[in-house]
């Protein structure tokens, strides 16, 4: 669930649940990109961010897995997408968690296979995520999750 | 008489209105700088459809109920999950078929609260209440016969004819480039793949008249005798007296047979317009002059014309839903790929021009 867009909102079990099924961090010899620069530049546009509590009345706790998502400013043209923290182990889950609030959103990032839509890139603490069809990159607390139009041509 | 036509262009839709000195000018633009593929105006004439191509984003839909003064995003037509072990490939480029809708190339309405899209990758999806929900036509899509059909001018194959017919919505008939023609009597309970005449001259020689092989460009009916289509072909000009069963191709139609669009007259199927170009391989006006083809007799004699419409150096293109007619049977619009467009008062005997700047045009409709 979201929670800056449900005030209050309960955990349910199931958040409890992920939570023992962090996984541990997965191979990371695939080649990672470092894109720092970039992802800090998108970083500085004005961000809609909004505040929440959720139901312990705290903007994070550390028994929950929580994730700061936000989106590249190219899509505030089409549809609304302000920041949020979100739920979730896995990308996909975290991502999942933000389309329960924000259902019209989920179109423009994932095809209708539920996989990256081929001109988007996610970035998970600065460095893209591999698995781009399950989204199955394992997210633990505080992190950063972007979405991002991979721009491409000149 | 109708005096209103949206233009759906790469850039942005237009309305174009006529003043009361008779002048067509832009009157609104909606979605400026988003590709605007296909659009439907409801004969209820307040309700518009929207269908973007927002290229990274994916397709959408928007809807405005009251003529275009709001628009708020609507249900897009999405394929269900694709089984993992399904071996599902474009047989000639060999690429995996994404179960993605790509574009809406296709987009009419049938009977009440009742809408038919046509997608690329070659999804038909049907609608029972007004757009809200839509759900793929798994008849057609699980047809082992759908998994020849083939891309075109795109990756994938596309349905982008639509034709309902008006003494009975159940019986649809599709035009699908490249896979030929397919009608329904049950609206999409049971297909059959129609076309016999129909002749493709880029396939093998024993392969040039398999009905799946065909590449309609564009098929039309005459309201008022829906058993006559026309078709731009990929390489002619066909006219069917028996809803498509069987065709039969015109030759003799100067200055050229290629093409992408077609109209009928409401009301009479014996005239019919079309908007030639050189060849497939050479997609622009026959002597860089742009002229319509028009035939009052059935195709057996064609006129060509021209008057108001560039004579030299007019490279224009017209794709297949950028032609229309009004339902008066009078009024005719074009665009094209260059961003002109015109319209005709008289049934194309003269054209004026209404902007040659516009975005290239995608698609032409007259609004009720």
């Amino acid at each position: 669930m979201i929670h800056d867009a449900i005030p209050q909102c309960l955990i349910t079990p199931n958040d409890v649940l992920d939570l023992c099924l962090v996984e541990s961090p997965a191979d990371l010899s695939a080649p990672r990109f470092d894109l720092t620069g970039l992802l800090s530049r998108s970083l500085s546009f004005p961000r809609n961010s909004i505040q929440f509590t959720n139901s312990l009345g705290k903007s994070s706790d550390n028994s929950v897995s929580m994730a700061r998502l936000s989106f590249t400013p190219n899509l505030y043209r089409h549809i609304q997408t302000p920041d949020a923290q979100v739920t979730g182990t896995t990308v996909r889950q975290a991502l999942d968690d933000y389309f329960l609030a924000q259902p019209q959103v989920r179109g423009y990032v994932l095809d209708d296979q539920g996989a990256l839509r081929k001109h988007m890139a996610i970035f998970l603490n600065q460095e893209l995520i591999r698995d781009r069809t399950d989204l199955s990159d394992p997210v633990v607390d505080s992190d950063e999750i972007f979405v991002v139009q991979a721009l491409s041509g000149g | 008489m109708s005096n209103r036509l949206l233009v759906g262009t790469r850039k942005g839709l237009f309305r174009i209105e006529r003043s009361q000195t008779g002048r067509w000018e832009i009157s609104q633009s909606w979605f400026l700088g988003d590709p605007v593929s296909m659009l439907l105006a409801e004969s209820s004439g307040s309700r518009i459809h929207a269908a973007l191509d927002l290229g990274h984003f994916g397709a959408k839909l928007h809807r405005s109920e009251d003529g275009g003064d709001s628009w708020t995003e609507a249900a897009v037509p999405t394929f269900p999950a694709k089984p993992d072990d399904l071996e599902d490939r474009d047989p000639i480029g060999d690429i995996e078929l994404p179960w993605n809708t790509q574009m809406i190339w296709a987009l009419e309405a049938g009977g009440p609260h009742e809408l038919w899209c046509g997608v690329i990758p070659g999804g038909l999806f049907r609608s029972t209440d007004g757009g809200d929900h839509w759900d793929l036509v798994r008849t057609l899509w699980d047809d082992p016969r759908r998994r020849k059909w083939v891309g075109g001018g795109f990756d994938f194959a596309g349905i982008h004819s639509i034709l309902i017919d008006p003494r009975d919505p159940r019986h649809v008939t599709l035009g699908v480039s490249v896979g030929g023609v397919w009608s329904t009597g049950d609206s999409g309970k049971h297909w059959e793949l129609i076309g016999k005449g129909l002749r493709s001259a880029y396939m093998p020689p024993e392969l040039a008249d398999d009905p799946l092989a065909q590449d309609p460009h564009r098929i039309v009916h005459c309201r008022a005798a829906p058993d006559r289509l026309w078709m731009q072909h990929h390489n002619g000009i066909f006219r069917s007296d028996d809803g498509g069963e069987n065709w039969r191709e015109l030759t003799d139609v100067p200055p050229s047979t290629f093409g992408f669009a077609v109209a009928v007259h409401p009301a009479d199927p014996d005239t019919v317009w079309f908007v030639p170009a050189v060849k497939d391989e050479q997609r622009i006006p026959v002597d860089a002059r742009v002229v319509v083809t028009r035939s009052r007799d059935g195709g057996q004699t064609f006129e060509i014309l021209q008057q108001g419409l560039p004579e030299k150096n007019a490279y224009d293109l017209v794709y297949r839903h950028a032609l229309d007619i009004a339902d008066n049977g009078e009024l005719l619009a074009f665009g094209s790929t260059t961003g002109s467009l015109w319209i005709s008062e008289d049934q194309g005997d003269s054209w004026l021009t209404v902007s040659e700047h516009l975005p290239p045009i995608n698609c032409v409709r007259f609004e009720v």
